[in-house]
Parts: structure tokens; C-alpha cells; sequence
């Protein structure tokens, strides 16, 4: 019965603990974005050209090298301002940074448009980036 | 009992206190967000919030950016309304640091939204102004509304992206994306016309962004407009006939709505209206396929002209091109000055890039873009 009674007690202790250590860690975790969902795919890479989207006021990105996979080993992604989330260092499109963050892939053309003499064309692009951090020149 | 002790020490009082120790860390963070002042949200003309006050009380410490000398708005007056004074104040800013904020993205005047770009510099600004402050403990009265660092920035953005990002499609596809570039914004922008030659009478489709369901008004030139249009594909589709009495010309067009106007002195589409329009240009063939910095690039097709061709890409225009035959149309790779630039990165070399392009002449351009691949 004594055995009982302590074995009892050793499980509530227990459940608090877990509780105790359960809760305020993914409560933290959560508050700073990292827990759960975090939507698009990663890609990382280091940019050697940025052209402005004239009509549509965004950036179209060409990285050399781009990983990982499924990105082909270089291409184009789109900075949006207004939707891209920038994180440090802020060197957005500057050639020689190295790029990290998700994109979201596009189909078709579309989202970056640039200016000819006649209308707005659409340039081809792998994706539109959700979040991207960059280093430094 | 010894060892039921130290088991509730263990078990119980160390997580108690990791856990507190978590929990104050939170409330660090959260006052370091409540305490300090970042521009994390775009605002525009009809805003009305509190943000638009700090912007105000920020554009007033500098006298080439007040939003007005006296009255409403003036230092001290400040509201929260986003009115036409503090458009043009915030228009006045930009220009200031157009390097900055207007052109990495082509545009030479401020267009008074707070854009991404807007907000990266007055929030650069502020903590630029903010470190020189602390630096002197007589500044402590200054009214400048204080900043967040860049880690406590970050902080806020990856919660804020948290809830915001999991509403995003997996894949964006073709024309809804358009809508997707305005997900902070309302601006109205017209990229392209269906067709750039066309008869009166005839069914266009002007595809764009920031259209509104209904209530779109479409101006050809100055002279003439077609109101109560509705859009299609959440805002980026409005099709209208052109009208049967509209006289034949070249004609500038644009949209204006609730929203605002696509009108820009910078950036122009056109349509020409004409009895016999001409058939745009179309590419069907482009040699080489895999193309050196070296090669020249043979596009065959129709709808050329005979000169006044002009090739746009991402890596530069060529401007300028005959084509005697009307069928085709011939450049060197080396002609696309970022192509040359792009030649001497490291990274680049030997990965194969396609390029892609457009030609555009005074039949209009080619509707999908055509391109080779180059192996730098």
C-alpha cells in the first residue's frame, strides 16, 4: 500500500512536470513563429543579377547557385515588397549576397512585369519569395 | 524520502523555474515590442490609425518633409488621419531618398504610398536617429518616437509571419498572382491589353491589378472613357469593347477606380485602333537553342517589321533591329549588356541560364515570351 501511495504520487509529480515543461515551451515557441507551419519551400542561394520590375515595383532575383531541390541549380525568384518579409541584413537583391528564405512557386508567367514600349511584359520566374533573410554584401 | 526530494526538485522546481525564466523572457519580449516604434505596416491616403500619427511626428522633425507649417498636421498638431498633406509629405520623402525608395524600382517621382521600401528607410532613419540619441543623455527629451533594433524587427516579423504566411497558396498560379503582389495594398496598375492592334467594336481584355469588382472606368486618351466595368479573376481582368464611334489613333490607356488610378507619367500602355490591325509579332523558332556570349541569335516568325525592331529581356534591350524579309530577325548575345556583366561573375559560370525575351515593334509584341539558353 506505502508502495502504492508513493508510486501514485510519482506519476502526478510527473504529469506536472511535463505539463510545467510542456506548455511554456511551445507557448514560447509558438509566439516567435517558430512552432507548427511555416508555408512554402526553402530555398537558399546567392544572387548575381536583380533586375526592378518596372511596371509591377517588385524585384525578379537571379541566384547562382539555388538550392535545393526541387530548384534547378540557378534561376530567378521574385522579391515583392508589401509581401516578402525582409529580415536582416536587409541587402535585398544585391549581387554577391547570399539569399535564404521560402518561396511559394509560381505557374506560368506572371508577377513580375516589365515595361516595353507598347505594354507591361510578364517575366518567367521559379517563385515569389515569402520570406527571405539576407547576408551581406 | 531522500530520493522523493530530490526527485521533486528535479522533476518539479527546476522546470518551474526553466519554465519562469521562458516566461519572463517572452514578456521582454513583448515589452520590447510594446516599448519601441517601428513602421511595420503600409499606409496610404484614408488610413486612419495611430501609425499614421508616428509618421507624421517623424516627417515633422525634418523641415523638408513637414506636413504642414501650421494648423493640422503641423509639429505638435499631428492626427492620425493619412490626408492629402501627408501624402505629399510622404511624396516629398521619397524623393528625397529616391536612391533608396524609388529607384530600385524604375520610378523617378514619389507615388506617397509606404510601401516595403518606404518603410525600410524611415525605419533605417529612426534607428540611425535613435542610436545618435542614446549617445547623449541631453536627448533623452527629444520627442522622436523611439525604434526597435533589428533583432526585435525580426521578432515581430516572424510572428506576424506566422499567422500571415499560413493563408498563402502552396502554388501561385499564372494570373491570380497579380493579386497576390497587392496583398498590402490597393494599387491599380494596367500591364497589357489582349490585343495592341484591334478594330472598333471588337472585345479586349486589359489585365492588370487592383481593379474592383465593379465600378472600374477605362480611359483611352484624355478624350474618352468607358465606365462601370467590371473586373474578373480577383481584380486583375477587365474586359471591355472598344466603342464603335471612337475615332482610329493610338490611344495611352488606363484604369481608375476606388482604388485610385493606374495612370503614370512614368509607365505607359497603348492601344491602336485601326480598320486593318496588323498581326502582332509571333516567334516560332530561335537558334541557336544553347547559345555562347559569342553567338548570334536567329529569331524566326512573323509580324516583324521591316526596322524599329526591339528585343526586351531581363539581361537588356536591343533596340532598333531590321528585318528585311519581315520573318526575321537577328542579334548578338553580346548586344544585352547585363548578359556581358553577368560574364564575370564567378557563380555563373558554366550554369546554364535561359533568356528569355520579347520582341516589340509597331504591330505590338509577341504574347508568350520566346528564349535560348545561354552558357556563360
Amino acid at each position: 500500500m506505502i508502495v502504492l501511495n508513493f508510486l501514485k504520487k510519482k506519476i502526478v509529480l510527473l504529469l506536472l512536470a511535463v505539463f510545467i515543461w510542456v506548455i511554456p515551451v511551445n507557448s514560447f515557441a509558438f509566439s516567435i513563429g517558430a512552432g507548427g507551419f511555416v508555408p512554402g519551400l526553402p530555398f537558399g542561394g546567392l544572387v548575381i543579377f536583380t533586375l526592378p520590375c518596372t511596371c509591377s515595383a517588385n524585384l525578379w532575383i537571379w541566384f547562382a547557385p539555388l538550392a535545393p531541390l526541387p530548384l534547378p541549380p540557378t534561376g530567378p525568384l521574385i522579391y515583392q515588397p508589401g509581401y516578402t518579409t525582409l529580415y536582416g541584413d536587409f541587402a535585398i537583391g544585391i549581387p554577391t549576397t547570399w539569399h535564404l528564405g521560402s518561396y511559394t512557386p509560381i505557374v506560368g508567367n506572371g508577377v513580375c512585369w516589365i515595361e516595353t514600349a507598347v505594354a507591361c511584359v510578364p517575366l518567367p520566374n521559379l517563385g515569389l519569395m515569402n520570406k527571405v533573410g539576407t547576408g551581406l554584401p | 524520502m531522500h530520493n522523493y526530494k530530490k526527485f521533486l526538485f528535479l522533476g518539479l522546481i527546476f522546470p518551474l523555474l526553466f519554465s519562469l525564466e521562458l516566461f519572463a523572457f517572452e514578456l521582454q519580449l513583448v515589452s520590447a515590442e510594446e516599448g519601441v516604434k517601428i513602421f511595420n505596416k503600409d499606409l496610404k491616403i484614408g488610413d486612419n490609425n495611430e501609425d499614421v500619427r508616428f509618421l507624421q511626428k517623424f516627417l515633422n522633425k525634418n523641415p523638408a518633409t513637414k506636413i504642414s507649417s501650421s494648423g493640422t498636421g503641423s509639429s505638435g498638431n499631428e492626427t492620425a488621419y493619412f490626408g492629402q498633406l501627408t501624402k505629399n509629405a510622404v511624396i516629398k520623402f521619397q524623393e528625397m531618398y529616391a536612391s533608396d525608395v524609388l529607384q530600385p524600382f524604375g520610378l523617378k517621382l514619389g507615388t506617397g504610398f509606404v510601401g516595403a521600401a518606404t518603410r525600410l528607410k524611415l525605419n533605417s532613419l529612426l534607428e540611425a536617429d535613435n542610436k545618435s540619441s542614446s549617445k547623449s543623455v541631453a536627448a533623452h527629451n527629444s520627442s522622436l518616437p523611439k525604434y526597435s533594433s533589428k533583432s526585435s524587427q525580426s521578432s515581430q516579423n516572424l510572428s506576424k509571419s506566422a499567422s500571415s504566411e499560413a493563408k498563402k497558396a502552396s502554388v501561385i498560379k499564372n494570373s491570380s498572382s497579380s493579386s497576390l503582389s497587392s496583398k498590402n495594398s490597393t494599387i491599380v496598375r494596367a500591364y497589357s491589353t489582349s490585343e495592341y492592334q484591334v478594330s472598333p467594336g471588337k472585345t479586349v481584355i486589359l489585365e492588370g491589378e487592383g481593379f474592383t469588382p465593379k465600378s472600374n472606368t477605362i480611359h483611352l486618351g484624355e478624350n474618352n472613357s468607358i465606365p462601370d466595368l467590371g473586373a474578373s479573376e480577383n481584380g486583375t481582368k477587365i474586359t471591355f469593347i472598344v466603342p464603335k464611334d471612337l475615332l482610329l489613333g493610338k490611344y495611352s490607356i488606363w484604369v481608375t477606380n476606388g482604388n485610385g488610378t493606374s495612370k503614370s507619367g512614368a509607365i505607359k500602355i497603348y492601344i491602336v485602333v485601326t480598320d486593318s490591325p496588323a498581326e502582332r509579332p509571333v516567334v516560332e523558332k530561335v537558334e541557336p537553342v544553347e547559345a555562347t556570349i559569342d553567338s548570334e541569335i536567329v529569331v524566326s516568325g512573323k509580324g516583324f517589321t521591316t526596322s524599329r525592331n526591339n528585343i526586351y529581356s531581363m539581361f537588356g534591350n536591343v533596340m532598333n533591329l531590321n528585318s528585311s524579309d519581315g520573318k526575321t530577325i537577328k542579334f548578338k548575345v553580346s548586344s544585352m549588356q547585363q548578359i556581358a556583366k553577368m560574364n564575370t561573375e564567378k557563380s555563373a559560370k558554366n550554369m546554364p541560364i535561359e533568356v528569355w525575351f520579347y520582341v516589340a515593334n509597331d504591330n505590338g509584341y509577341n504574347k508568350e515570351p520566346a528564349s535560348f539558353i545561354i552558357k556563360l
